[in-house]
């Protein structure tokens, strides 16, 4: 056993014995908990469907995370470039009027991820051309696309219903095909199939192209690179642009796949979830499937735990947030001028 | 359209309470990135002050002691932070980003343990908290400002974000100086925490509601310098109550919530005037 696989072990079982003792604390059980969790996640069919539903958008987003991380840029900004994916994908599913599904479908998919590209590029520019620090500016452009979003859905007359915030339903050539043959309550749809096709992708791009190799190098060293002779900007951009339009197609998945319209506000949260997933995948789309995955079960391991018990579910957060701080502790960089 | 008496000084006052969260924050902001260390867990330490004011109030009653403590709370969120940074090497952003998820979930799992509620529980607090945290308002101010440019302390404290190296070679203790600075931003950024909770005298999920963020914008917005950073925050703030206080008229209120984001996007590329962050930032 390496040393690699060392820390894994040692950062979950602090994490695991953490969340115990916050649950022992709190005055339940942490073994109920951790039986509900399973019973809720993988004690049936239904809920095995509900647990890759809950990882399809998350394959989305941490991949999404982990191509700007590899190129060494935050992009913090997931959040609001899957909100406008499925702003698009929402607008194209209902005012597009085409009977056949999949070029429908198709001219959504490429909707969405202009959507998604189109507010990553604005950060992008800023970055590339005026060194303007890429975190901030995607956490604002973040808020900008909710309260953006909210003021289309509430403010014109996108709206079926005046009390509701809901926009159309979209065209049934729009919907993506459901699995119905595994489960009947969830919406586990293709959006799982093409999300794992993108991770293959983007593996076999990492690994086998010149293209994923100047990213990688850009992100270990800005300055080799561009003394390599690469075109460190053109990358950069390039490289945010992608994680923008792989964002947006997170909200194309949630809305042909799982709501059939957009809402205001939009389900938050899996922006930062892609996050933790791609960071605890050390930015490799295959492992981030298999991290999405996890994150799925806990997802709605911890909605059934939320019903059954009064535990809530937001301690997924919980789990989350201790997560995203112990893989990214490294004890060996030593500072100079560390006194 | 508006109901209220448009004179000058009701416009303050009603400005202000949205004003008080942004102004602890920025405070809170500048205190931490003067020592070189980014803080984007401005939200984890309002949420966590308000919290736990609101908790501490619920079974003592006492005002000042549930301000303290909330305070207190989040200023150990802050030695959290400088710990993660400093002595663990995380990325400034992660350990923010982790604090805050921690916290938006931490918080709601408590109040569900401790009221066997889910997502919120009330205070019962009903008083005049206006005149106290204008007093609060005002020493922070002065405090922070004088002691950031007005005294030898605040000179050495500035100097370890814009050049650690130098300050190291002038033996100053570095770690010593931002741990103590980590522990003041939470400790201020709590007080605005604390107004969260007891100017609505309920705890919801995510109380903050971006808030923490907001503040870090007006710090941005104001170049890293008290003065300007609170006129952020007085015109952000006044963003938020226009949004509030037209609310179901003509305007739409959601592209003035909108500018702050905006506008700080705008201070970025510098079109106001150049804002130089400290030169040790995120390091």
């Amino acid at each position: 056993m390496t040393n690699k696989y060392n820390k894994y072990i040692f950062t979950s079982i602090i994490v695991t014995a953490l969340v115990f003792f916050f649950i022992w604390l709190g005055g339940g059980n942490p073994f109920t908990f951790i039986k509900n969790i399973i019973i809720g996640s993988l004690g049936s069919w239904d809920s095995i469907a509900f647990s890759l539903q809950y990882a399809t958008p998350l394959i989305f987003t941490g991949l999404a995370t982990a191509i700007s991380f590899r190129a060494g840029l935050f992009n913090i900004g997931i959040e609001g470039q899957l909100y406008m994916g499925a702003f698009v994908a929402a607008m194209l599913g209902y005012y597009l009027k085409i009977s056949n599904p999949v070029l429908h479908l198709s001219i959504i998919f490429i909707g969405s991820f202009l959507g998604g590209l189109l507010w990553a590029l604005f950060p992008a520019l800023l970055r590339v051309y005026y060194n303007v620090n890429e975190v901030i500016s995607t956490i604002m452009m973040n808020y900008i696309a909710l309260y953006l979003t909210n003021f289309f859905v509430m403010e014109t007359h996108l709206r079926v219903n005046p009390s509701l915030p809901f926009t159309h339903e979209i065209l049934p050539s729009a919907v993506l095909h459901k699995f119905t043959f595994l489960s009947k309550a969830s919406s586990l749809n293709t959006g799982f199939i093409i999300s794992l096709l993108i991770a293959v992708f983007l593996f076999i791009m990492f690994k086998y192209t010149k293209f994923g190799f100047k990213v990688n190098s850009i992100g270990l060293s800005n300055k080799a690179s561009s003394y390599a002779g690469f075109n460190v900007k053109k990358y950069m951009l390039v490289s945010m642009l992608i994680s923008g339009g792989i964002a947006g197609l997170a909200g194309f998945e949630q809305v042909c796949g799982v709501f059939n319209h957009f809402v205001s506000p939009f389900p938050e949260g899996y922006g930062y979830l892609g996050i933790a997933v791609s960071l605890m995948a050390k930015n490799n789309p295959l492992f981030i499937v298999l991290t999405s995955v996890l994150f799925g079960i806990f997802d709605a391991g911890s909605s059934f735990v939320d019903i059954i018990s009064n535990i809530p579910r937001e301690i997924i957060f919980v789990f989350e947030g201790l997560i995203i701080i112990a893989v990214s502790i490294n004890f060996k960089k030593k500072e100079v001028y560390n006194v | 359209m508006l109901e209220y008496k448009m004179n000058k000084f009701n416009i303050i006052a009603l400005i202000l309470p949205a004003f008080y969260p942004l102004f602890f924050g920025t405070m809170g902001g500048i205190l931490s990135e003067r020592v070189g260390i980014i803080n984007i867990a401005l939200e984890g330490f309002l949420l966590t002050a308000a919290f736990t004011t609101g908790v501490v109030y619920y079974f003592t009653h006492s005002l000042i002691l549930s301000m303290f403590l909330g305070s207190l709370a989040s200023g150990f969120m802050g030695i959290l932070h400088w710990y993660f940074t400093k002595k663990l090497n995380l990325n400034h952003i992660i350990s923010g980003l982790g604090i805050n998820i921690f916290v938006s979930g931490f918080t709601i799992f408590m109040t569900s343990m401790i009221f066997n509620e889910k997502r919120t529980f009330s205070l019962n607090f009903e008083g005049n908290i206006s005149f106290l945290f204008f007093i609060l308002f005002i020493i922070t101010f002065i405090c922070v400002y004088i002691f950031l440019f007005r005294t030898k302390w605040g000179l050495h404290y500035r100097s370890v974000g814009e050049n650690p190296f130098q300050a190291l070679t002038m033996g100053i203790k570095i770690n010593k100086i931002s741990f103590m600075g980590l522990f003041a931003s939470g400790f201020i950024t709590g007080i605005g925490g604390s107004f969260l909770v007891l100017q609505s005298g309920t705890f919801v999920k995510d109380i903050s509601s971006g808030r923490g963020y907001i503040a870090l914008a007006a710090v941005i917005f104001g170049g890293w310098k008290p003065l300007g950073a609170t006129i952020g925050a007085l015109i952000f703030a006044s963003f938020e109550w226009i949004a509030m206080a037209f609310q179901g008229g003509k305007i739409p209120t959601q592209l003035i919530s909108m500018l702050p984001y905006l506008i700080t996007i705008i201070a970025l590329v510098g079109v106001f005037r150049k804002s130089i962050p400290p030169a040790n930032l995120g390091k």
